[in-house]
C-alpha cells in the first residue's frame, strides 16, 4: 500500500506512520508541498503552478499507476482549504490546498484521498463523509484494504469527482460565460456483483460509460460495504462495515451464482425463508441478505441485469430459475438478462437495454458552441493531459482486461472534462479511449471471439462530430473524417497485435472507406470516381459482399442483355435464361458468346460490362491477397 | 469560525488517528505492543490541556493563563459562542447545546442574558470529558491505555464517538453561523 501524506504536523505524521504500519504493514511518505507553496503564493499568484508541478511528479512515478491503489492524506495548514469553493480546479479565487485536493482527485481516479477537517460537501454525505479522515475512514481503510478502495474510486463510486463537477458547472468565466455546463453529470449509481474482477470491473464500466457512478462489487466485504448486510452475521473475525450512507443503486449488474472467497460461512436468517432456500442464487433471498438491493425494488426506474452463464442442466436447477424469474417479475424493476459470454461492450449495452441517447443529447449541447471559447480551461487541459499520458502508459503494458478498463476510464475521464473543447486533444482522447476498450475487450475471455465494431465505428463517428464542431466550418468534414481514420487505423493495429484478425480486416476496410472519401473531397473532379470507390470499399470488406457485387453486375447486365440481345423464338423464360448466362459467360470470360450480335450499342454495353468484370478481377485478387496474407 | 473548527480538530486528530488505530489492530498482543508505542512516543502537550484550550475557544472558560497562548485563533477575538451570540442564535438552540455539553460544561439558563455575562456557562459537577483526559495523561501502561480506547468501563468516554459528534456539531453550528437565526430555530 502506498500512502502519502500532506501535513507540517509531526504529531499527526507520527500517529499515522503508527496507523498504517500497524494495520496496513506499510509505511507513509511525507510531504511538504503545500507549506512552501502557501508561501509562495503571494508572491507569484498562481497556486495551480505548484500543483502542477506536484501532479506532474506523482504521475511520472510509475507506482501511481501500476499500483493497484493508493491513499493521499491531505492536512491543510489553514481553514481556507476546508471551504467548498476552493475544491474548484477551474475557479481562479481557488486555495492552493483545495486546488491540490481537487486537482488530485480528478488526476488520479485511483486515489483514495483523504482530507483533513470539516469539509463542506454540503451536497453529499457520501463523499464528505467517505473523503473526511475520521476513524470511519480509518476503519475503511482496514475493512476494505486498499485494492477495494480503488474500486469505490475509480469509476467514482464515493461522488468525489461528482462533487468536483458540481462546481465546474456552475463556474461563470469573467464573461458571464459557463464554459462547463455540458459536463456530464453523474447523478446516477451503479453496482456490479461478479466474483469474477474482470466480469465486475467490465460491466461497472460499462455503467460508467453510460454516465452512472459505479463500484464493481468482487468480495463479500465490499459488497455488504455497499449493498449494506441486514443482519448482522459476519465471522467474528471480520471487521463491520463503515456505515457510510451509500446511496439505493439505480442499476445492478449481478452474476446469478455468487461466490466470494470470503463468504462468511453462516448466512443472515430470513424468517419468512425456508433454510433450504437460503443461497444467494435465490434473488429473494439475496434481496433480503442485502439492504439496497432490496430497497432498490421501490426505486423509481431501477434497473437490474442478470448476467449469467444460463446452465440449467438439472430439473432442480429450472425449477430455481424459474422461481427467481416469477419473484423478479412479481417484485417490479425492469429485468434484463444477459448470457456471458457477450460480444463486446455495445452488446453488452444492446442486451441490457441501456440506450446511450442522453449521452447523444449532451454532445450535441456541448457542440452548440454557445459557451465560451473552443479551449477547455487550461487547468483543466492540463489534468487531461496528465490523465491521457498515465492511460498511454498503462495501455502499453496492460496484460489484464481489467487494467485496460483502467486505461480506458482515464482517457474516458480526460474526454468527458475536455467536454468536447480543445480538439486536438479532445480526439486523442477518444481515440486512446477506444483503443483501451477494444483491448479490454480482446484480452477478456468472457467476450465471444468476434467482437461488434460496427457499433464502435457509429460511437467514434458521433463523438468525433461533436469535437470537430470546434474546426473551421471548411475544415469541419475533412478534420472528422481525418480523425475517424486515425482511429480506425489505431484500432486496427491494436486488434493485430492482439490477434483480432476479423476485427482487424473490418477496421481496415471502414479505414479505407474513410481513406477514400478523403481523397475525393481533395479535388472537386475526383467526386466522378466517387461511386467507383464506394463500390471498391464496400466489395473489399469481406468475401460475401463481393460475391453479392459481382451476382448484383451480372444480373445487371443480364437484363441489359435480354432487351438488346434476345432469341426471337423462345419464351421469355428461355430469353432471360439465356440473357442471364450470356451476361455471366462474358464477365467470367470476357468473351461474347457465339450468337451474339455486333451491334454499336451491344458493343458499348460489352466494354462497359468488360471494365465492370476486369474491376472484379482485380478486387478478387486483392481478397485473395488479403486472405493468404492473414497470420 | 472555520479556523476555530480547523484549530480544535487538529488538537484531537492524532488521538483519533492512534485509537482507531487501536480498535482495528488483530488481536490483544498487536493491539498492547501499538499502545506501549504510543506511549513511548507520546509527544505534544498533555490532553488536559487540549480540552482547556477546547474550553477556551468554545466559550472562554479557562481563565487568563490559557487566553495569553491561545487568543490568536479566535475569530476578531470572539469565542464560538459569541459568535453565536453575535448572529443571533441562542443557548437554547440544540446543535449550541450540545457543543456545550460535549466540552463537559453547563449551561446556566438558555439564553445569554443578562448581558455581558460571560458566565453563561461552567464547567460541569460530574465532568466525564474532563476526567477521560485526565486519565489519559496518567496512563503510563500499555493496558491502561488500551482499556480507555475500550470505553468499556462504566462512565468512560467513548472517544472516538465523542470526536465525531463534536466534529459533527461543530460543522452544524458553522452553518447554523453562516445562515443566521432565521433557520436556526431556537427560542431567541
Amino acid at each position: 500500500m502506498r500512502v502519502v501524506v500532506f501535513t507540517r504536523s509531526e504529531e499527526f505524521a507520527e500517529s499515522l506512520r503508527r496507523f498504517f504500519r500497524s494495520v496496513h504493514e506499510s509505511d507513509i511518505e511525507i510531504r511538504d508541498w503545500g507549506f512552501a507553496a502557501a508561501q509562495r503564493q503571494g508572491a507569484t499568484g498562481s497556486a495551480f503552478e505548484d500543483v502542477a508541478v506536484l501532479v506532474r511528479d506523482l504521475a511520472h512515478d510509475t507506482r501511481s499507476t501500476t499500483d493497484s491503489g493508493w491513499i493521499a492524506v491531505l492536512d491543510p495548514p489553514n481553514e481556507a482549504a476546508h471551504q467548498l469553493k476552493n475544491l474548484n480546479p477551474i475557479d481562479p479565487a481557488a486555495e492552493s490546498w483545495g486546488l491540490l485536493a481537487a486537482t488530485l482527485v480528478l488526476a488520479f481516479p485511483k486515489l483514495y484521498v483523504l482530507l483533513v477537517g470539516p469539509c463542506g460537501f454540503a451536497g453529499s454525505s457520501l463523499a464528505r463523509l467517505a473523503h473526511g479522515l475520521s476513524a470511519r475512514t480509518l476503519r475503511l481503510t482496514r475493512h476494505m484494504a486498499v485494492s477495494g478502495l480503488s474500486s469505490l474510486t475509480l469509476l467514482d463510486g464515493t461522488g468525489l469527482r461528482e462533487q468536483i463537477r458540481a462546481l465546474m458547472r456552475e463556474t461563470r468565466e469573467p464573461d458571464g460565460s459557463v464554459p462547463m455546463r455540458s459536463l456530464l453529470c453523474r447523478n446516477k449509481f451503479a453496482v456490479s456483483i461478479d466474483e469474477e474482477s474482470s466480469y465486475a470491473v467490465l460491466e461497472a464500466y460499462v455503467a460508467f460509460r453510460m454516465g452512472f457512478r459505479a463500484c464493481p462489487v468482487t468480495t463479500w466485504r465490499v459488497v455488504s460495504e455497499v449493498l449494506g448486510v441486514r443482519t448482522n452475521l459476519f465471522p467474528r473475525a471480520q471487521p463491520q462495515p463503515s456505515g457510510l450512507p451509500w446511496p439505493t443503486p439505480d442499476l445492478v449488474f449481478e452474476d446469478l451464482y455468487l461466490n466470494f472467497l470470503d463468504m462468511p460461512a453462516g448466512l443472515p436468517e430470513a424468517p419468512q425463508i425456508s433454510p433450504a432456500e437460503r443461497r444467494l442464487s435465490n434473488l429473494r433471498y439475496r434481496d433480503h441478505v442485502f439492504e439496497r438491493l432490496g430497497d432498490a425494488k421501490q426505486k423509481n426506474g431501477f434497473r437490474r441485469v442478470i448476467v449469467t452463464v444460463g446452465h440449467r442442466r438439472s430439473p432442480a436447477l429450472l425449477a430455481k430459475w424459474r422461481v427467481n424469474l416469477a419473484y423478479v417479475k412479481s417484485a417490479g424493476g425492469r429485468l434484463r438478462i444477459i448470457y456471458k459470454p457477450v460480444a463486446g461492450m455495445f452488446s453488452f449495452l444492446h442486451a441490457a437495454g441501456l440506450s446511450n441517447r442522453h449521452l447523444r443529447k449532451r454532445g450535441r449541447n456541448a457542440s452548440n458552441g454557445d459557451e465560451g471559447t473552443h479551449s477547455a480551461p487550461g487547468r483543466l487541459v492540463f489534468v487531461a493531459e496528465v490523465l491521457i499520458g498515465r492511460a498511454s502508459q498503462l495501455l502499453a503494458t496492460a496484460k489484464t482486461a481489467v487494467e485496460a478498463v483502467h486505461a480506458a476510464v482515464l482517457a474516458c475521464e480526460a474526454k468527458e472534462l475536455l467536454v468536447g473543447k480543445t480538439p486536438t486533444t479532445a480526439l486523442e482522447a477518444v481515440a486512446l479511449q477506444h483503443e483501451a476498450e477494444v483491448a479490454a475487450e480482446s484480452m477478456f475471455l468472457g467476450v465471444e471471439y468476434n467482437i461488434d465494431v460496427k457499433q464502435r465505428f457509429k460511437d467514434i463517428q458521433r463523438e468525433v462530430e461533436d469535437v470537430s464542431v470546434w474546426f473551421a466550418a471548411r475544415q469541419r468534414h475533412r478534420s472528422s473524417l481525418n480523425a475517424r481514420l486515425t482511429i480506425a487505423e489505431r484500432l486496427a493495429h491494436r486488434f493485430s497485435g492482439l490477434h483480432q484478425v476479423e476485427e482487424e480486416l473490418a477496421c481496415l476496410a471502414h479505414a479505407r472507406k474513410l481513406r477514400f472519401d478523403l481523397w475525393v473531397r481533395e479535388k472537386p473532379w475526383r467526386w466522378v470516381l466517387w461511386p467507383v470507390l464506394r463500390y471498391v470499399a464496400f466489395t473489399l470488406a469481406s468475401l460475401g459482399r463481393f460475391v453479392a457485387g459481382v451476382v448484383s453486375w451480372i444480373l445487371f447486365f443480364a437484363v441489359i442483355h435480354y432487351f438488346l440481345h434476345s432469341l426471337p423464338d423462345a419464351s421469355s423464360a428461355a430469353r432471360f435464361w439465356h440473357a442471364l448466362a450470356s451476361s455471366a459467360y462474358f464477365f467470367a470470360t470476357l468473351q461474347p458468346c457465339e450468337a451474339m450480335s455486333h451491334s454499336a450499342l451491344m458493343d458499348g454495353v460489352l466494354a462497359a460490362q468488360g471494365f465492370v468484370a476486369f474491376l472484379n478481377l482485380g478486387l478478387l485478387i486483392s481478397h485473395l491477397y488479403l486472405t493468404a496474407s492473414r497470420r | 469560525m472555520a479556523q476555530l473548527i480547523h484549530a480544535i480538530i487538529h488538537l484531537f486528530l492524532p488521538l483519533e488517528v492512534d485509537f482507531s488505530g487501536l480498535r482495528e489492530a488483530r488481536d490483544q498482543e498487536s493491539r498492547l505492543s501499538y499502545a506501549a508505542e504510543i506511549l513511548r512516543t507520546r509527544t505534544g502537550e498533555s490532553y488536559v490541556v487540549r480540552l482547556q484550550k477546547l474550553r477556551y475557544w468554545v466559550a472562554k472558560v479557562g481563565g487568563n493563563h490559557i487566553a495569553v497562548h491561545v487568543s490568536a485563533v479566535l475569530a476578531n477575538g470572539q469565542c464560538i459562542l459569541e459568535l453565536v451570540r453575535t448572529c443571533g442564535l441562542q443557548l437554547s438552540d440544540p446543535f449550541v447545546r450540545e457543543l456545550v455539553a460535549l466540552c463537559g460544561l453547563a449551561q446556566q439558563g438558555h439564553t445569554f442574558n443578562p448581558p455581558a455575562r460571560q458566565c453563561y456557562v461552567v464547567p460541569r459537577g460530574d465532568d466525564r470529558v474532563g476526567s477521560f483526559f485526565q486519565k489519559l495523561d496518567e496512563a503510563r501502561e500499555a493496558p491502561a491505555l488500551v482499556q480507555l480506547c475500550s470505553a468499556k468501563v462504566q462512565d468512560d468516554l467513548d472517544f472516538l464517538g465523542w470526536f465525531e459528534n463534536l466534529r459533527h456539531v461543530l460543522e452544524a453550528v458553522h452553518d447554523r453561523i453562516l445562515s443566521g437565526p432565521r433557520d436556526a430555530g431556537g427560542e431567541g
